[in-house]
């Protein structure tokens, strides 16, 4: 989280007549005020030609380290955006990646290495040239323009076997201005504290805009002119809610947007573990969503009461065999289970398929109705679902650790990973490595079969929790990734809130406790509906805690069960929608909105 | 060995995402698959190899595949032209 440290020291004016304002769309909201960077895209010139005969193998290993690097920059694009992205824009990350392993291309650029004793660098470009060249030719200009596809791929792998030297020379604290920007430019940058960014061109669903409302940095696109308007180091306002830059700031103007910004911050400043206790006394506990290896210190500057969902997909994304060692992953769920302290951590087993890439080849007519969570474990169970228990009964001896069953349907699958988790805790016992065989395993309600089975889960399972996003779209048979369909999603469909309702009541009756995870847990409107439906615990991403922590302690939940009465009975999400938003207004002070909406 | 002739049949040709689902779907079979366009032949493993085609809507490739499993590799890359890779035809 930026600190005091973000502030940036300049008179406001500073001898230019007037604040210039280029509007934009914004794409992530938040404020940033900090001076300009420009950032072009160039190609990092290829100095070095040629090696010397004893250096080739080095060569060889830096190429090598290079396709690494960007192969994890790939990986934390996924990671951070994950569940956010749609078809188009994960088949063009999976395009990436095979890119990355095209040994057709890369067998020649390591054949002018070890032949030629060309440079890695000039390897990679005399190659990848010429098959620019050919797509160049096309008469097709859509065909054309994939050819900037390749030289993305060029430009990020020269940049990385210069050893990060191009992407060093941001100052920190910089807004970023560019024509246009990759997503794995603004993880790179974020590295270098970067406050926010403005492209010229662009929208609302483009990669960048997706990772950056991921990453939470502030973000505006198709801000055209913008390029003109600025120069470098001119102190600058970004206000990515209403999409605006305004360079050159008056005094006032500056006033007024500090003000905003740190009416913010106190929020985050507050911020404790502790739960959160409604106008009328009622307990509620909020968590946090976090990916796996992500770092989490999040869950302290939120105030998490510790992780209720931590997704374990990261794992198989590198396809990498080491990643998957039990080992490995325990010491990484060791340090969620200690980060989490009393509160624990729910950890998600793998759930592979759907719109998430498969470590292996694998293709299916209807990905999302097929072979995916828990179907996949359990017909892996040997190289993927043991291991992975294994790693969780281990962590759980140095903490409180939690599983969580992706996508099950029946009750049996439930059954089947007790089974295999006793198994497991007995063969940790003889093999003498220190475990805890108390591993709580509940399961994630995402097909609506389960919530209508709501009342035999509860009694099976130690936990529920309501994959709000993946039950909606089951629910509704709405792919949201799909554009010609998304805008019929909406998690407060009454069909999904009877749902949610009857699996909180379900827990109730059987004492198992219920949780929520998903988007809408982070949506203000929606907030007062699902605490009115009895939800107690929710888990949303840590940037989002202190909003929603907000909006609950100002909630009467006596109030919202009136208001989740009528949205039971409301003939459609826009019906539920609209009066969730008047309930909002007559019940919230206006100034609530104010801080959540920069968010 | 088999040889057919295939057809880009989706509006917008063999841009990036059709490219990598032939990948995927070529990585599936031990055969050696290739894809030949006029005189210029490519790899159909190779995600680079099938873009340089730069294959707009309406034009013929050749598909030669060679091996074992020849005959359900073909098969499995015809359909997926056929079905314009999920996309819009017109």
């Amino acid at each position: 989280m930026s600190t005091s440290a973000t502030e940036v020291d300049f008179d406001a004016g500073d001898g230019r007549p007037d604040e210039t304002v280029v509007d934009g769309i914004g794409v992530a909201p938040g404020i940033a005020i900090g001076t300009m960077h420009r950032y072009q895209v160039a190609r990092p010139e290829v100095t070095r030609t040629h090696v010397e005969a004893e250096a080739v193998d080095d060569e060889l290993a830096l190429l090598d380290d290079a396709l690494d690097r960007a192969e994890q920059e790939l990986d934390r694009v996924r990671s951070v955006a994950r569940e956010r992205l749609g078809a188009d824009e994960t088949a063009i990350l999976a395009a990436q990646e095979m890119m990355l392993r095209d040994d057709e291309v890369l067998g020649p650029v390591r054949q002018r290495i070890r032949d030629e004793h060309e440079s890695a660098a000039h390897a990679l470009s005399n190659v990848l040239r010429g098959h620019r060249r050919r797509i160049e030719t096309s008469d097709d200009e859509y065909l054309r323009e994939r050819a900037t596809e390749l030289e993305e791929l060029e430009t990020r792998l020269l940049q990385f076997l210069q050893r990060g030297k191009t992407a060093a020379t941001i100052q920190p604290n910089s807004i970023i201005v560019a024509d246009r920007l990759t997503a794995a430019d603004l993880i790179r940058f974020q590295r270098h504290d970067m406050l926010g960014c403005v492209t010229a061109r662009g929208g609302e669903t483009s990669h960048v805009s997706i990772v950056a409302r991921a990453l939470n940095l502030p973000a505006v696109a198709g801000a055209e002119g913008i390029l003109d308007a600025v120069e470098d180091h001119d102190p600058v306002i970004l206000d990515g809610r209403r999409g605006r830059i305004i360079i050159q700031p008056r005094a006032d103007t500056l006033e007024q947007y500090r003000e905003q910004r740190t009416r913010h911050r106190s929020l985050i400043e507050k911020a404790e573990a502790a739960p959160v206790t409604t106008t009328d006394d009622c307990q509620v506990t909020l968590r946090a969503n976090v990916d796996f290896g992500e770092t989490l210190d999040a869950l302290d500057t939120y105030g998490a009461e510790g992780i209720g969902l931590m997704r374990t997909e990261v794992l198989f994304l590198s396809g990498r065999e080491e990643s998957l060692r039990e080992q490995r992953q325990y010491e990484v769920y060791r340090k969620a289970a200690e980060a989490s302290g009393t509160h624990g951590a729910t950890i998600r087993l793998l759930d592979l398929g759907g719109d998430k890439m498969l470590p292996f080849p694998h293709e299916e007519e209807n990905p999302f109705l097929g072979w995916r969570g828990i179907r996949v474990l359990l017909d892996r169970e040997d190289d993927l679902l043991r291991p992975q228990l294994r790693a969780l009964l281990r962590a759980n001896a140095h903490g409180t650790v939690r599983v969580l069953v992706p996508m099950p349907t029946h009750l049996d699958e439930l059954h089947r990973v007790r089974t295999i988790v006793t198994e497991e805790a007995e063969r940790l016992g003889t093999e003498d490595y220190s475990h805890d065989a108390d591993l709580p395993v509940g399961v994630l309600v995402e097909v609506p079969a389960v919530a209508l089975q709501a009342p035999q889960f509860a009694e099976a399972a130690d936990f529920l929790s309501i994959g709000s996003n993946d039950l909606t779209q089951y629910v509704l048979a709405v792919d949201r990734g799909n554009d010609r369909v998304a805008d019929r999603y909406d998690a407060l469909h009454p069909a999904v809130l009877g749902l949610v309702k009857r699996v909180v009541e379900a827990g109730r009756a059987a004492d198992t406790p219920v949780s929520l995870c998903g988007e809408v847990g982070g949506d203000v409107h929606a907030l007062p509906v699902l605490l009115g439906l009895g939800v107690e615990t929710i888990s949303v991403s840590p940037p989002y805690l202190p909003t929603v922590k907000h909006v609950v302690g100002a909630t009467n939940v006596a109030d919202a069960q009136t208001l989740a009465a009528e949205a039971l009975d409301a003939p459609d999400a826009g019906n539920v929608r609209h009066r969730a938003r008047a309930w909002c207004d007559e019940h919230y002070e206006a100034d609530l909105f104010a801080p959540s909406e920069e968010l | 060995m088999i040889e057919r002739e295939l057809t880009v049949r989706n509006r917008a040709g063999l841009h990036t995402r059709p490219a990598s689902m032939i990948v995927r779907t070529a990585s599936q079979f031990d055969s050696e698959i290739l894809l030949r366009r006029d005189n210029y032949e490519i790899n159909g493993k190779s995600v680079i190899g099938v873009m340089t085609l730069a294959a707009e809507q309406g034009a013929t490739l050749t598909l030669i595949v060679d091996g074992e499993d020849e005959e359900t590799a073909a098969d499995a890359v015809e359909e997926l032209f056929a079905d314009g890779f999920g996309e819009e035809l017109e």
